[in-house]
């Protein structure tokens, strides 16, 4: 299995980071989840590889049963993993909302308190009339 | 077995802080917190006399929390400590009992008692600690409450602040460095136990290791040059708690901390060369400076950095012999040092000045405190018969031992500091008791409280009584401490006031005079007319603080300052590095033995990636990352994960509907900008990229060659499977092996969703005028097959769930399985039958659901303490009826809350989002 694993996880991570150095916060939290996706495959492929699935059956040797410590990490990581990015999209679309953009924004002095103001007027729901 | 001496010696420890506590909890009126603190102190003191004289008890453990990590509760009661705590704890008392005179019942009080008490405590710790972790804890807690007690005024009090600040900066900073010293040592030897690394013999280097470590932290913490600026600007506390920390407490800490590890240390050449120079340099700079003042609380403080540095200069000698005389003098100075401090405290409320120049005469007001007065500051000049005489003479004694640059330096220093302290003790009695008063303010000095001079005259009681006592003071106390300090028997005379003539009696009358003739006849007076400012130490340590502060502000404006992506790809290389320097791993890897399976799998990885960058539009990017997904799923199972596989299919199905609720969710302005195609950095992202894949594929490839000699998983396959009475070992492992960790990640899921569910209320319920309350859609957006399609569905999908469920302990499924595929069948009949429906449907919140699985999981794992049994420990029955055995095992409920909590995250997450999309596309249609 270790080849294509690690090839796998090379595609992956490769891909995850050029789209998380991306511009579009979208294209972020897509990396994100490859990122995630390498991850998880990485903790699997550093355990001990097996020739089966790990459930005791009668009859067969119990070691040739694959290692299941890193399979139930790796189980509760998907599904962090999946909480995670439930957040960062409700982030996002609040986010694009809020801010009138999808683009990480570029926080240079001004623009920073610029954004902090609509922020809180957004969170404290004054200035509604305006809009 | 509890260890009582343990016990007691906590008691003694913890009492002053637990009423400093109860004082501020119960925020006491100042007569009850006094007598709190008093009570307290009073404890600690008997329970220190009590135990000191039961005699040596070696190491006392309370709580052996984690031995293997060295985290231990235990304490070293040895004739030296207890010594030592009886001082800080007598001094402490006296303190206190001072202060309720001081303050009187202004406000502050209650706050400084307690604080007070609170240092008092962590001050005993100290003195008792055996275990070094436990050392460097109440070490740094001095730090921590001196700096409140130091700010007394808050955070208004700008020069209370900055002297608290420095003092705070500087010994903490010493402090770290302590506790590197004490892991080098934890790690050379083995051991955190004080007491059983004073019975080893070090490696030279170890030994000039550690304590070149160590020497950071005393010499900060006791003030000596250069870092002793931070003393005489904590005098803008009050006189009650500079007289404790300046002469029992915070500043002997680090004088202690060298004498518990002299037999341990002291053989390091480093020792001598260091603390002698150090301390003559401290000694000598200190006296000066004190006769300059013109503020007699600041010549106490710059007289206290002198008397350390003899302390210090003493214990550089670094015989046996020295460290008894240092020994003496440490107990001498806390006497008349504490004493001083509350006479200036004393004279600053008769006369409401401490100016020299302005004060005089105060004798006829207050006789009682200028005798007290003429006595303590008689011990401080060295005049017999009183204590102050006995420890100089045996330091000027022990001084003219040893090689000759020793001697030079020690008995150059020596002479010349206490020919100062000499002047200006005279000049401090003279000036404030005698002559005519300088001013209108202390002609008019009031008389005095017995509660401010009890204290003082207690003090100047022992200190005279010590001189006559030499013998049985020596017998009863030095010989007794100095033994367990050492650790070895003294061949020394007898402490005595009278040894005949000799080179160090005469050296002292010689001081004496000199002194009292420098300060009479040629006029000190003159020299410190002038306010004289303190070195520049202060200033300087403020400037190099606002250039840190500078150099942050630069770091951060360059790291993060610009862009969240600057960081993000600083992030990156950091990670390549280590990762790249795996890539020889790469050609150990038999790429032949890539079976087809594997390689489609891959193969259809490269498409769906290769279509990932090319898309452009968000809803097919979606699509793709699904499909990704699915492809890693295969993967999965390749590697025999069933589990993992069904974990993941689930997890892609929601996750793709969750995007596409985000999209729907956009305002409509945005939604049409969201194509990616973004040209700028390219290049560069594309390189980080590909390194960074070349990395994580080098990190994986050497994993997999690291050869597994897995206990772990033997373990689990083996030994497990009988006593957890389940087949299928991942589900094993999270709801049993591991069940702490399922415990916590099924938390986080949870608190995720609550958290979205937050950020997307907060917005509805600003929205909710507008609105108006038509909440959601009841015709469902997509009319057609879908809702009798669903009919069918979600009967099918929850008995799927509850299949996975039961059958998760022996073949694949589990109680996460079960959530997700509930989670999936919950969000088409969302789809279907609209969000009311759901609600309707289930009459109880979502996220209700979800803290109830929450709580189910941790009534599973309170069983286990209910019945007798640790935390989270699974309980295995039978159930008989009527001939028919059911198995019944907790697991099963633990995956119950693991499903609905699972569930329940997964739908109020969804109903959250559909909620927001919906009143988007209403806002749009206005």
């Amino acid at each position: 299995m270790t080849p294509a694993l690690t090839l796998a996880v090379g595609l992956l991570t490769s891909v995850g980071v050029y789209l998380v150095l991306a511009r579009k916060v979208f294209s972020v939290i897509l990396g994100l989840s490859l990122l995630a996706h390498a991850a998880n495959l990485l903790m699997l492929g550093a355990g001990e590889p097996g020739e089966r699935a790990p459930i005791v059956i009668e009859g067969v040797e119990r070691h040739l049963l694959a290692d299941p410590v890193p399979q139930a990490f790796v189980l509760t990581a998907i599904v962090i993993s999946m909480a995670v990015t439930l957040y960062l999209l409700a982030a996002f679309a609040e986010g694009a909302r809020v801010l009138d953009t999808e683009e990480i924004v570029r926080a240079s002095a001004s623009d920073t308190e610029s954004n902090r103001e609509s922020v809180r007027i957004e969170l404290s729901g004054q200035g509604r009339e305006e809009v | 077995m509890t260890d009582w001496s343990a016990v007691w010696a906590s008691v003694l420890v913890a009492a002053p802080a637990l009423a400093g506590i109860a004082i501020l909890l119960g925020r006491m009126v100042p007569k009850q917190a006094m007598a709190w603190a008093v009570g307290a102190s009073a404890l600690s003191l008997t329970s220190a006399a009590w135990l000191l004289l039961q005699g040596p008890r070696g190491v006392s453990t309370l709580w052996s929390w984690a031995p293997g990590l060295y985290l231990e509760v235990s304490w070293r009661l040895e004739i030296a400590t207890l010594a030592l705590a009886l001082l800080v704890a007598g001094i402490g008392l006296l303190v206190i009992q001072y202060s309720g005179s001081y303050f009187g019942t202004s406000r502050e009080m209650g706050r400084t008692i307690a604080l007070l008490a609170a240092f008092e405590s962590a001050m005993l710790g100290l003195t008792l600690a055996d275990n070094l972790l436990l050392l460097y804890v109440f070490w740094e807690l001095t730090a921590a409450c001196s700096f409140f007690l130091i700010s007394g005024g808050g955070p208004k009090d700008e020069v209370g602040l900055r002297a608290a600040s420095q003092a705070f900066l500087v010994t903490v900073a010493g402090g770290l460095s302590m506790l590197i010293a004490m892991l080098y040592l934890i790690a050379q030897t083995q051991t955190a136990s004080l007491a059983s690394l004073l019975s080893l013999d070090l490696e030279p280097t170890t030994q000039t290791v550690a304590l070149a470590l160590l020497l950071p932290a005393v010499l900060t913490k006791s003030a000596q040059v250069p870092t002793h600026f931070w003393l005489p600007g904590a005098m803008t506390a009050p006189t009650p708690v500079s007289a404790y920390l300046h002469s029992a407490t915070m500043v002997k800490a680090g004088i202690i901390l060298l004498l518990y590890f002299f037999p341990l240390l002291g053989g390091s050449p480093l020792w001598a060369w260091v603390l002698l120079p150090v301390g003559a340099a401290t000694c000598v700079w200190g006296s000066l400076r004190a006769l300059v003042q013109s503020d007699i609380k600041l010549l106490m403080a710059w007289s206290t950095v002198s008397q350390l540095g003899l302390i210090t200069l003493t214990i550089g000698l670094g015989t046996d012999i020295a460290i008894r005389a240092a020994i003496l003098h440490l107990f001498a100075h806390a006497v008349f040092k504490a004493g001083l401090f509350m006479i200036v405290g004393g004279v600053d409320h008769a006369a409401h000045t401490r100016s020299l120049l302005e004060l005089g005469g105060l004798r006829r007001r207050t006789p009682l405190l200028a005798l007290a007065a003429a006595v303590l500051a008689g011990s401080m000049a060295g005049i017999p018969p009183l204590a102050g005489f006995l420890s100089k003479e045996l330091i000027l004694k022990k001084a003219m031992l040893g090689e000759l640059w020793v001697h030079a330096l020690a008995v150059g220093a020596i002479v010349l500091g206490s020919v100062g302290t000499v002047a200006y003790s005279s000049r401090f009695f003279f000036e404030v008791f005698t002559g005519r008063a300088r001013s209108k303010k202390a002609d008019k000095a009031k008389r005095l409280y017995a509660g401010l001079l009890l204290a003082p005259l207690m003090l100047a009681t022992i200190t005279v009584l010590a001189g006559p006592a030499a013998p049985w003071l020596d017998r009863w106390f030095l010989e007794p401490v100095a033994f367990s300090i050492v650790g070895a028997p003294l061949e020394v005379k007898p402490l005595s006031l009278w040894y005949g003539v000799n080179a160090a009696l005469l050296l002292s009358v010689a001081i004496v005079s000199v002194g009292y003739v420098i300060d009479r006849w040629l006029g000190l007076r003159f020299l410190g007319t002038r306010t004289t400012r303190w070195w520049h130490g202060a200033e300087l340590f403020d400037s190099w603080m606002r250039q840190a502060q500078k150099l942050g502000d630069h770091v951060v404006e360059v790291l993060s300052g610009a862009s969240p992506r600057v960081y993000m790809a600083i992030a990156a290389a950091c990670g390549l590095l280590p990762g790249l320097a795996l890539a020889p791993a790469l050609a150990e890897v038999e790429w032949r033995s890539l079976q087809p399976a594997g390689a489609i799998a891959v193969a259809v990885l490269v498409t769906l990636l290769v279509f990932l960058l090319a898309a452009r539009r968000p809803l097919p990017r979606v699509l793709i990352l699904t499909a990704i997904g699915f492809a890693v799923a295969m993967l999965f199972r390749l590697a025999h994960g069933p589990d993992l596989m069904l974990t993941q299919l689930l997890v892609e199905v929601l996750v793709t509907f969750f995007f596409a609720l985000a999209l729907l969710a956009l305002p409509a302005s945005s939604r049409s900008s969201i194509h990616a195609r973004e040209r700028p950095g390219r290049w560069l992202r594309g390189t980080l990229a590909v390194a960074a894949g070349l990395a994580a594929a080098s990190c994986m490839a050497a994993l997999a060659a690291v050869e597994k000699g897995n206990h772990v998983a033997n373990f689990i396959r083996e030994v497990v499977p009988p006593i957890a009475q389940g087949d299928n070992l991942v589900n094993v492992v999270l709801t049993d092996v591991r069940a702490v960790d399922t415990l916590m990640e099924t938390l986080v899921v949870v608190l995720g969703a609550l958290g979205l569910v937050g950020l997307l209320k907060g917005r509805e319920r600003a929205d909710r005028g507008r609105v108006d309350g038509d909440s959601g859609i009841a015709v469902p957006m997509t009319g057609g097959l879908l809702p009798g399609l669903a009919k069918a569905i979600l009967p099918i999908g929850a008995l799927f769930a509850l299949t996975m469920l039961v059958k998760g302990h022996n073949d694949p499924g589990g109680g996460f399985v079960a959530g997700l595929s509930l989670g999936v069948t919950a969000m088409i009949g969302l789809v279907a039958f609209g969000p009311i429906w759901l609600e309707r449907r289930l009459r109880t919140s979502l996220s209700g659901l979800a803290i109830l699985g929450c709580g189910l999981i941790l009534f599973t794992a309170g069983l286990g303490p209910l019945t007798g049994r640790p935390f989270l420990t699974q309980l295995h029955g039978e159930l008989s009826i009527a001939g028919l055995s059911l198995p019944l095992h907790t697991t099963l409920l633990f995956d119950i809350g693991v499903m609905l909590a699972v569930a329940g995250a997964v739908g109020a997450a969804g109903l959250a989002l559909w909620t927001t999309a919906d009143r988007e596309h209403e806002g749009e249609q206005r």
